[in-house]
């Protein structure tokens, strides 16, 4: 079993996530990770079902509200039983996938970023690295991009996550040598846009990475330099052929 | 409904979501006009919005069908997790929107038992475990039990349930938590 499975059979753990997943009370990140979790610890899929048959009882005085008869139609139209009259743009947009809408979205952004935040991209020269990060649910969540060669990493926050108040985001480089994480930055709280200045070691490790990614970690950034289980969003680094200054 | 309507109705539904794990559409059609008005009505008092629930309810029964083989009969009753899916849709819904301006308009006495409230509801739970359930929830503290209420049923959130008592989110956290931990000492006696 891996560590961090191992690290949610703890009981007090367990029992945590699985009453308050029920309730609707854990934050949407911790929720998405619960419902991968429960599909394997068996402990944590059994306290979910405690608790679920426990507390449906709470529902016994809930009127019955008969649905719009557009909710079936749709329901089934979308399960592909039957099929949508859609207009041709309709169509059109449908094709794209999610992902692709999400890089899209992801780019937009970095370039509205671009029109409306001047003070942080007069960069001297082009765009060097990118990797556009996505959630779980091919979601983009973070746009990082670096200029040449001048050592500043922009991050655009294309969906701000929520995160509790004892919590900070972690941006980690994924080394293409060792696969190692490394940590590149904490991410600010608040804002949309960040220029965030590397040292020449931290350049190096865009230069020599794979993927970023970011964790959730405790408030402050991780204390024991390695990123937590907790990945909200990854992304392949993507070097661009053309900004390499001639030597 | 007496038991015995109770029992049929869980095993037809029971049935229905089998059939759907055969990828019986009619079956799925079926389970839907069986269910999707109760179901709505879940997905309306969490989000108090008639086309929100409409909403919840369709990417609901989409999540069913594409999720129908993860139903199992000996973890629970088909109809508690039917009504799962549409919560945890609700609850996701809600998070996402960030959206509730008016929760102080909303009532929270409803876990103390009211006769006028009436009880259209088609899936009962049964007597003993509902009894059973009241029982444990009164012996807790009002500010325990109403949080735990307050979050299953209209899914606030924390902070919307700090608001409501004027008391810190942490202060929420704390007796969510011991609320929880008296009612499963109880539950399981």
């Amino acid at each position: 079993m891996p560590n961090s499975i191992n690290r949610y059979s703890h009981p007090a753990i367990v029992e945590h996530l699985a009453s308050n997943y029920v309730l609707g009370t854990l934050t949407p990140h911790v929720s998405k990770r619960v419902d991968t979790l429960r599909k394997q610890v068996d402990v944590l899929e059994e306290n979910i079902h405690f608790w679920q048959n426990r507390l449906i009882g709470l529902n016994q005085q809930t009127q019955a509200i008969e649905p719009k008869p557009q909710t079936w139609q749709n329901s089934s139209e979308q399960l592909g039983f039957e099929a949508p009259k859609l207009a041709i743009w309709k169509r059109l947009y449908q094709q794209f996938s999610q992902a692709k809408l999400a890089y899209a979205f992801a780019f937009s952004m970095l370039f509205i970023g671009m029109l409306y935040y001047p003070q942080l991209t007069t960069q001297p020269t082009s765009l060097s690295y990118v990797a556009v990060l996505t959630d779980e649910q091919e979601q983009a969540h973070v746009v990082a991009s670096t200029y040449g060669e001048n050592l500043q990493l922009i991050l655009n926050i294309v969906n701000q996550p929520e995160l509790d108040t004892d919590q900070t985001m972690e941006l980690w480089a994924i080394s293409k040598s060792d696969q190692q994480a490394r940590s590149l930055s904490v991410i600010p709280q608040q804002g949309q846009l960040h220029q965030i200045l590397l040292t020449q070691a931290q350049w190096r490790l865009i230069k020599d990475s794979h993927s970023l990614v970011i964790t959730i970690e405790d408030e402050g950034g991780s204390a024991i330099g390695e990123p937590s289980e907790d990945v909200l969003s990854k992304g392949l680094c993507v070097r661009l052929q053309d900004w390499q200054q001639p030597s | 409904m007496n038991s015995a309507e109770q029992h049929d109705l869980a095993k037809q539904l029971t049935l229905l979501i089998g059939q759907c794990q055969l990828g019986d559409r009619q079956a799925f059609q079926q389970l839907y006009q069986l269910t999707s008005a109760q179901l709505n009505g879940i997905a309306y008092r969490i989000t108090q919005n008639l086309d929100c629930a409409n909403e919840v309810l369709q990417e609901a029964f989409i999540q069913i069908w594409q999720n129908c083989h993860q139903y199992r009969a000996d973890k629970g009753e088909p109809f508690t997790w039917l009504a799962s899916i549409v919560r945890y849709r609700a609850y996701d819904r809600l998070r996402h929107l960030e959206r509730r301006q008016n929760h102080n308009t909303l009532t929270f006495d409803e876990f103390h038992d009211s006769p006028t409230v009436s009880q259209t509801a088609a899936f009962n739970l049964a007597e003993l475990d509902k009894k059973q359930l009241d029982r444990c929830l009164s012996q807790l503290s009002d500010h325990h039990s109403q949080s735990i209420i307050m979050a299953y049923i209209y899914g606030c959130s924390r902070d919307e349930i700090s608001d409501y008592f004027k008391a810190p989110v942490n202060t929420i956290k704390s007796w969510i938590r011991r609320g929880l931990g008296s009612l499963k000492l109880c539950l399981t006696q």
